[in-house]
């Protein structure tokens, strides 16, 4: 869908997308698996949550569709709707009343895969962190937001986002021992 | 390890991964209905949503291991030769369990009961006992916070305040939150005692804690409600519940905070930034612990004449489901059933959908809150200087357990023993033996 994105002569327009049944067919079956994927390594491997949360992220992403504004390809900012979606998650808080960061995210490659094993591992500790760990630990290391962006995500000062970041890497680490002994 | 290895060593979870098509060609669906798209290309509707397959596979799994526990629950108890002690994992971690404080846990004593251990306070414990991890802990009135082992009963650290008594104490993702006694809120390192950070400001009377959201949540008793960082300290809103009266212990349930302060009743407030979302008025009762459960709240009012009132009250929107005019405490909730202790009424049990008394027990003096779990109700009966457990089914005495003073506060389950602490600091964890089946019975 990137490719397509970037072969169009101009930005594409999401709200011609969703006019027509076979473009938008195209689209979400590229889209879907990036958003899925995107979402299965940051919920720490949790299949259903990430089924609840990919499905929210699309339903608001076509529900605000007008509101794109082409800065990003239109996955990456259905990828930032779907990291508001998993944070406000993390933080159980009322997602209506919270205005959505429109942060780039990082685009998944297919070729940074590790190996399988390893991989679990590392998804199996993830869900392993408490959810305000896990959120600051993924948009900090894994999205590669600034710490006082990930502060602002979460709701936090920098200093107390520091210190969940500190503890967090202290769990992780101490976790994926336990998961890989 | 710096920024780039730790986020490299994150990055091996980063790949594609297919969803279930089924997913896939529902999630379209619905996208395409939304959009007012047809949706002829679909390639093959599921018959039922993957949560539900989900949940009947979770329900076939369930039904597969507890038939398993079960059969191995029979082998282990022919060929043990000694008494069985089961222990298990739950915490119990605030006062009332959780954060809702629906007096619920996971993992009671099995079988009769013995002591596993008793620990000697040089001070009253007036409050919960928590446990979490491998550590209860148990303020007494001189200021300090012991750390014990679950197993043993060792101290394994103490804390002293500058300032006694400590309030509290909670336990929430390695921290122990408790107030001294200026009302200064401390946040301790759960394994090791050493303070992480204390509040800049103190609280007027501060009750006992509540954490979510990563934040700690105490009323005041100039009728305030206040909402400080978990991980800092730093106080995050404040707001005032009540002008004229005493606020008491908050109760926290997915972003919303239940609290009730004289002369203003029951509130819920957005756990963000404080803002009121319903009040229930109590008129001139005083109010007492909120407990949430299963989409009710529950409310209970006194009078200094001895009167009181139990409300249940819609979670949503403080809409009045059910009233019992009686003078009972806010209850222990399991199952659909609500557990209350009282000041002279002794126990009673109440269906949650009906508001309907289902049996009661009776204690002399005040039951105090009590804890439910796998089927029993434990009581602490504080004059009787007496724990009981009671058959949560219909409200049958399992046993007593006798301890060496009153008991001002609550029991807590967890980890196979149930926890009280005494007016003469007696700190008491009670476990279950159960007698091996001799081989007459094979």
């Amino acid at each position: 869908v990137l490719a397509a994105e970037r072969e169009s002569e101009g930005p594409e327009d999401f709200v011609a997308i969703c006019a027509d049944e076979a473009t938008f067919r195209a689209w979400y079956d590229a889209a879907l698996p990036r958003v899925y994927s995107y979402l299965f390594t940051r919920t720490g491997g949790d299949h259903a949550l990430t089924e609840d949360l990919t499905q929210q992220a699309f339903m608001r992403a076509i529900r605000a569709r007008a509101s794109y504004d082409r800065r990003a390809p239109i996955v990456a900012w259905v990828c930032g709707i779907a990291r508001n979606l998993l944070t406000d998650h993390h933080r159980q808080r009322a997602r209506e009343e919270r205005s959505w960061l429109r942060l780039m995210v990082r685009e998944v490659e297919p070729d940074t895969a590790g190996p399988v094993a390893e991989r679990d591992a590392v998804l199996a500790t993830l869900h392993r962190l408490p959810p305000l760990q896990r959120a600051a630990i993924v948009l900090r290391y894994l999205d590669g937001l600034s710490v006082r962006q990930v502060a602002t995500a979460i709701g936090k000062t920098e200093k107390a986002t520091e210190s969940l970041l500190s503890r967090g890497r202290d769990r992780f680490r101490q976790q994926y021992d336990e998961v890989v002994r | 390890m710096n920024h780039d290895d730790f986020a490299e060593r994150l990055r091996v979870a980063e790949g594609p991964v297919a969803p279930d098509p089924r997913f896939v060609d529902r999630l379209y669906v619905e996208l395409a209905g939304e959009l007012g798209l047809p949706s002829s290309r679909v390639r093959s509707l599921p018959r039922a949503h993957t949560r539900h397959r989900r949940s009947l596979a979770l329900l076939a799994a369930a039904v597969l291991l507890a038939a398993l526990a079960v059969a191995l629950a029979i082998v282990g108890s022919r060929l043990l030769q000694g008494p069985v002690v089961v222990t298990g994992s739950g915490d119990w971690s605030t006062f009332r369990g959780d954060a809702a404080r629906r007096g619920e846990g996971r993992d009671g004593p099995v079988g009769a009961p013995v002591l596993r251990w008793r620990f000697q306070a040089n001070g009253t414990v007036p409050e919960q006992v928590v446990v979490f991890g491998e550590l209860a802990y148990a303020a007494s009135d001189d200021g300090v916070l012991h750390a014990l082992d679950v197993q043993t009963g060792e101290e394994r650290w103490s804390y002293v305040a500058s300032e006694p008594p400590l309030k509290g104490p909670a336990v929430d993702d390695g921290m122990v939150y408790t107030f001294d006694g200026l009302g200064v809120l401390h946040a301790l390192d759960a394994t090791s005692g050493g303070e992480r950070w204390q509040a800049t400001q103190a609280l007027a009377s501060p009750t006992s804690t509540a954490i979510g959201d990563g934040m700690v949540f105490a009323g005041t008793g100039d009728g305030a409600l206040v909402a400080f960082d978990a991980e800092d300290g730093t106080e995050r809103w404040r707001v005032a519940i009540s002008s004229t009266g005493t606020a008491y212990a908050p109760a926290f349930d997915e972003g919303v905070v239940f609290i009730a302060a004289d002369g203003r009743g029951y509130v819920a407030t957005d756990a963000l930034d404080g803002t009121p979302m319903w009040s229930f008025d109590i008129g001139e009762y005083s109010g007492g612990t909120a407990v949430v459960a299963d989409g009710m709240v529950y409310a209970f009012g006194s009078e200094p004449a001895g009167t009181g009132m139990l409300w249940a009250l819609d979670r949503a929107t403080g809409a009045e489901r059910w009233r019992i005019e009686q003078p009972i405490f806010t209850p222990a909730v399991s199952s659909g059933v609500a557990y209350a202790g009282s000041v002279g009424l002794g126990v009673t049990a109440i269906d949650t959908l009906t508001g309907e008394p289902l049996w009661t027990f009776p204690t002399e003096g005040p039951a105090r809150p009590l804890a439910v779990a796998d089927g029993v109700v434990y009581v602490p009966a504080d004059v009787e200087r007496r724990v009981y457990a009671l058959d949560a089914a219909n409200g049958t005495e399992l046993w007593r357990f006798d301890v060496d003073a009153q008991i001002w506060c609550c029991v807590a389950v967890a980890k196979g023993a149930v926890y009280v602490g005494t007016q003469l600091g007696g700190v008491y964890a009670i476990e279950g033996r159960v007698d091996p089946l001799t081989p007459t019975d094979r």
